[in-house]
């Protein structure tokens, strides 16, 4: 007869472990189950989402400090860049003869739009581009032709036409001393400015890019991660400490980095035999902010998915150390 | 050297020197009885007619009800895991899937009763779904049986015989099935006959409740499963043959819970379930005329149905809800009918029998993952074969398939089989034999498209076919009641134009989809001995097999790499106390073979270590032979993973062990007969 009823076992009821500390605060930040959304954040104010755009709306990103001329491009839309020569927009593009270029993750100066001006007179090269918006968009208005020139006052010329050399767009994009990088979007051939004031952010959720490089030919994935403030904050990554027990003197020596990609994509791992993610709860993450009086804040990804168990969801516990 | 690769090692010396010391001291030990023991048992598959072994054209392997019960095995995976050639690949999600010399799952047809199961997923029948509480025999053919059953027969054919209700008879049984890993069966058999009808229902229960090397480990490496099947079968008994309906059902449930993820806030688990249901209903017309000729007609329905659905589970409170993604819930749908009809005449002269016949086949699937979420396909098929006998000795069966079929130009599939019977005591058997594979639904038409996912099917696929030459002798030596037989084999396999899944792009365009990239070789021999006597039979095999995966584009992939098996099966009977003891033993040597790394986009050599599978059960019948009971023990070399190097898939990551087994366990069967 036990043969006929044996079952799967009830599972008793788990009581929820007590919260370690009144300081320590949990934060999860809805991108949307494709991760379409990027998402800043400031976790030291109760309202923590500070702006939430979708990823796809932009694609260039232009450095707002007075004296930087870095472009970078959205790689988690999939953009590519390519040169295809100087001063004229070419009348006919073949575009299986460009080469391909990206952005490295970390932002730091092996980017595509690095020298597109001289960094000591900042007269444009008259490079003319070709940007590839990824596959996602309208095959209308996924390839551009563009060029760039200083325009003066914190202002960046852009003229770009489409593959047969017409001139489509011709937009002025002006810099916000207050942000770290306006944006400009080909589609709508519009300046955006969504991101928050310097201050008032530490980290940004946003589907980017990563490269293997040991493949060949290189695998470039889109990964859903982190771009930190690097102006506002720098980051150590450690995963032998105790999340709970560690102090100030226990971080002090660690090597902190300002890459924008410090935090990156692989606080979460896909488990193939489950088919799902799960986050790497031992990794711990310190932040000291730039700010005076100096701050220091540990903080560990733990969970990947929404309550109603949507992926991308990141959900971290983050705290001050005293 | 491993635990696995020692005992594999030191069972590999010690089986054959023991299989030969027993076959030496036979003659000591054995009190002939005068009983006749034979190993010519009847065959259907592939036949005219029930054929015995030894006039079979094909060679044909079987696994009878007795072999079934004493090993243990419930399932098609468990019985064939023992057997010569075969290897056994798990997931823990798919269930079973097998090579056959050395070709690969998605290539062998499995039968019941002839009727093809249908539901493959990533290409394989899950053997552990096919249940043999009410089997009769197993019967496989290694080798193209295309000409006789269509697509998927490339690499040979598993048809499964259950048990008929005979004429005036009548059944009532139970059994029951514990083994201490947690598995708990039970199934029951009610029916009877008259001159005229008969009436067989057969039910089963199996529940497994998972098992994971960590016992407290929510998330179970081998995943909890419930199935229950029922089948009636209704019979009329005409002359010369019968008419029969019947009817199976089988559902299952597997059951995956993820792991916790628990903070002061919550204490969640995404808990997946993946429902089976299959369904056949067949109408059989069987009927012999003037004893030469005749008629065997089968009409089908199959049905499956395979359901994923993830709910968030709350641990706290303990409910659950569905996961509000399209992603996270699947149903796909698979629908087919198919008939079969052939028309024999065994005795058209004297040296010629033949046999013509039709078949359809129409299947529809659909699902979300399906392009356009409906398609069919279907292929009308006539088929014919001659047994001729141009001397005496030597029989030759020539045949051939035509297909139409809906989506492609199917090949035209011939073979040609011989047996020559040297002597009373050897015969000479050989076949070429050309095989194909139709492109599935799913390889013509998969979308699966999400965030983690871009898997596409390609309409332009063609078929895969395959040559097969196969050379093998049998010498049967029977005195008193002793048998003893030796057959060596000679294969050689050659597909052509396989499918698999490739990468193409890179980045956000990165997209895998199924392309004829692969041609697959694979040779070898094997070498059976087996002897039978009262009080024991003994049986050894041994392989050595040979695969060439050789992926377009990849000049290294050209090489073969071998691996071997060792078989070892003996039974003895303690006559005065009615017990027979069994010994089980499959030696799987080092298996090597070229992978395609689908991240790394580079073809890698990848291998499984050699393990070794033991079991020893002792059986006892009590009540008048009403009452049966088996003890076992089941891999008693406690293997459960075995070292290996696999490339990652679409699915899966690189890994560096195959999931092999549960480790060692311990079984008891008990079946009752009323009747």
């Amino acid at each position: 007869m036990f043969m006929l009823v044996a079952c799967e076992k009830a599972e008793k009821p788990i009581l929820l472990p007590t919260k370690p500390n009144d300081l320590i605060s949990l934060v999860q930040v809805n991108l949307g189950e494709h991760s379409d959304d990027q998402v800043y954040i400031n976790f030291l104010d109760s309202n923590y989402i500070k702006a939430s755009v979708k990823n796809s709306c932009w694609d260039l990103a232009i450095d707002c400090a007075p004296d930087a001329d870095r472009i970078l491009i959205n790689g988690g839309k999939g953009i590519f860049i390519g040169v295809l020569g100087y001063e004229k927009f070419a009348n006919n593009v073949v575009l299986n003869k460009v080469n391909w270029r990206w952005d490295e993750s970390s932002g730091g100066d092996s980017i595509v739009l690095k020298n597109w001006c001289n960094p000591q007179n900042r007269h444009s090269h008259d490079s003319v581009y070709i940007i590839d918006r990824g596959p996602d968009v309208d095959a209308a208005k996924r390839y551009f032709q563009f060029k760039l020139s200083n325009a003066g006052f914190g202002s960046i010329h852009l003229e770009a036409a489409d593959l047969k050399g017409n001139p489509i767009i011709s937009e002025y994009i002006n810099k916000d001393p207050r942000k770290n990088y306006v944006f400009f979007d080909f589609g709508s051939a519009q300046t955006l400015n969504f991101e928050p004031l310097l201050a008032d952010w530490q980290l940004c959720f946003l589907k980017c890019r990563w490269v293997y490089y040991e493949f060949n030919p290189p695998l470039i994935y889109s990964v859903t991660g982190i771009h930190i403030n690097t102006k506002l904050i720098c980051v150590a990554v450690d995963s032998s400490m105790n999340f709970e027990t560690v102090r100030k003197h226990d971080v002090e020596d660690l090597k902190f980095s300002s890459r924008r990609d410090v935090i990156g994509f692989d606080w979460k791992i896909y488990d193939f035999t489950e088919g799902r993610y799960h986050t790497r709860k031992y990794v711990n993450y310190f932040i000291k902010t730039k700010t005076i009086p100096q701050k220091l804040y540990k903080l560990r990804f733990t969970d990947y998915y929404s309550k109603q168990g949507l992926k991308g969801s990141p959900k971290f516990e983050v705290a001050e150390i005293k | 050297m491993n635990l696995n690769q020692a005992s594999y090692f030191l069972l590999l010396r010690t089986t054959a020197l023991w299989a030969v010391f027993a076959l030496v001291m036979n003659a000591a030990w054995a009190q002939p009885t005068g009983k006749v023991l034979d190993l010519d048992e009847l065959v259907v598959t592939g036949q005219y007619e029930a054929n015995s072994l030894h006039k079979s054209v094909h060679k044909v392997k079987v696994i009878d009800a007795k072999r079934i019960q004493a090993q243990g095995a419930f399932n098609l995976q468990q019985v064939l895991s023992n057997e010569l050639n075969i290897r056994i690949l798990q997931d823990p999600i798919l269930g079973s899937s097998m090579q056959l010399q050395g070709v690969g799952g998605n290539n062998i047809k499995v039968l019941i009763d002839g009727v093809p199961v249908v539901g493959r997923e990533n290409g394989s029948i899950d053997l552990s779904q096919i249940n043999l509480q009410n089997v009769e025999r197993i019967e496989f053919v290694e080798g193209p049986m295309s000409v006789n059953f269509g697509t998927d027969a490339l690499g040979g054919v598993i048809n499964i015989i259950t048990k008929k209700q005979k004429q005036s008879t009548h059944t009532i049984k139970a059994g029951t099935y514990l083994e201490s890993i947690g598995q708990y069966n039970a199934d029951a058999s009610i029916g009877t006959a008259n001159q005229k009808y008969s009436i067989l229902a057969n039910f089963g229960r199996n529940f497994f409740q998972g098992y994971s090397q960590d016992p407290e480990s929510r998330a179970k490496l081998w995943k909890p499963r419930t199935q229950y099947m029922a089948d009636l079968n209704l019979s009329k008994f005409v002359e010369g043959g019968s008419i029969r309906w019947t009817n199976q059902v089988f559902s299952e449930k597997v059951t995956d819970l993820g792991t916790p993820v628990i903070d002061w806030t919550q204490a969640v688990a995404a808990d997946k379930y993946y429902h089976t249901t299959r369904l056949t209903s067949s109408y059989f017309y069987e009927k012999k005329f003037d004893g030469k000729r005749n008629i065997n007609f089968l009409a089908s329905y199959n049905f499956y149905q395979r359901k994923f659905n993830t709910y968030q589970r709350d641990l706290v409170t303990r409910t659950q809800e569905l996961v509000p993604s399209a992603y996270e819930q699947d149903t796909s749908w698979f629908h087919q009918i198919m008939s079969r009809g052939t028309y024999a005449n065994v005795a058209f002269s004297k040296k010629m029998s033949y046999q013509m016949g039709y078949e359809f086949n129409h299947e529809f699937a659909i699902g979300s993952r399906i392009e356009g979420k409906t398609q069919n396909m279907g292929d009308y098929d006539l088929f014919a074969s001659a047994e001729m006998r141009p001397f005496k000795r030597l029989l030759i069966r020539p045949a051939f398939r035509i297909i139409y079929h809906t989506k492609y130009n199917a090949p035209f599939v011939p073979s040609f089989n011989f047996k020559y019977d040297l002597s009373e005591a050897i015969l000479i058997r050989g076949s070429y034999a050309r095989g194909f594979r139709a492109p599935s639904l799913k390889e013509l038409y998969l979308q699966f498209v999400d965030a983690s996912h871009n898997l596409k099917g390609n309409p332009n696929l063609v078929a895969e076919t395959s040559d097969n030459i196969q050379i093998g002798a049998t010498y049967t030596y029977k005195i008193e009641s002793r048998v003893f037989r030796f057959e060596p084999t000679l294969f050689f396999n050659h597909i052509y134009n396989m499918i698999d899944l490739a990468r193409f792009g890179t980045g956000t365009s990165a997209a895998f989809q199924y392309v004829n990239i692969n041609t697959f070789t694979s040779t070898g021999a094997s070498l059976t001995a087996e002897y039978r006597t009262i009080p024991y039979q003994l049986s050894l095999g041994y392989s050595y097999t040979g695969r060439k995966n050789q992926l377009d584009g990849y000049a290294q992939t050209g090489d073969y790499y071998f691996s071997d098996e060792w078989r070892l099966n003996a039974g003895y009977n303690f006559q005065k106390i009615g017990v027979t003891i069994n010994l089980f033993c499959k030696l799987n040597g080092k298996l090597q073979m070229y992978q395609y790394d689908y991240l790394k986009n580079v073809v890698d050599l990848n291998f499984i270590d050699p393990y070794a599978l033991v079991d020893v059960s002792a059986g006892k019948s009590f009540l008048k032979k009403k009452a049966n009971l088996t003890v076992g023990i089941k891999n008693l070399l406690n293997v459960i993973n075995v070292n290996a190097n696999f490339s990652s898939g679409p699915h899966s990551t690189a890994s560096s062990a195959a999931t092999t087994a549960m480790g060692r366990t311990v079984f008891l069967g008990l079946r009752y007969s009323f009747y």
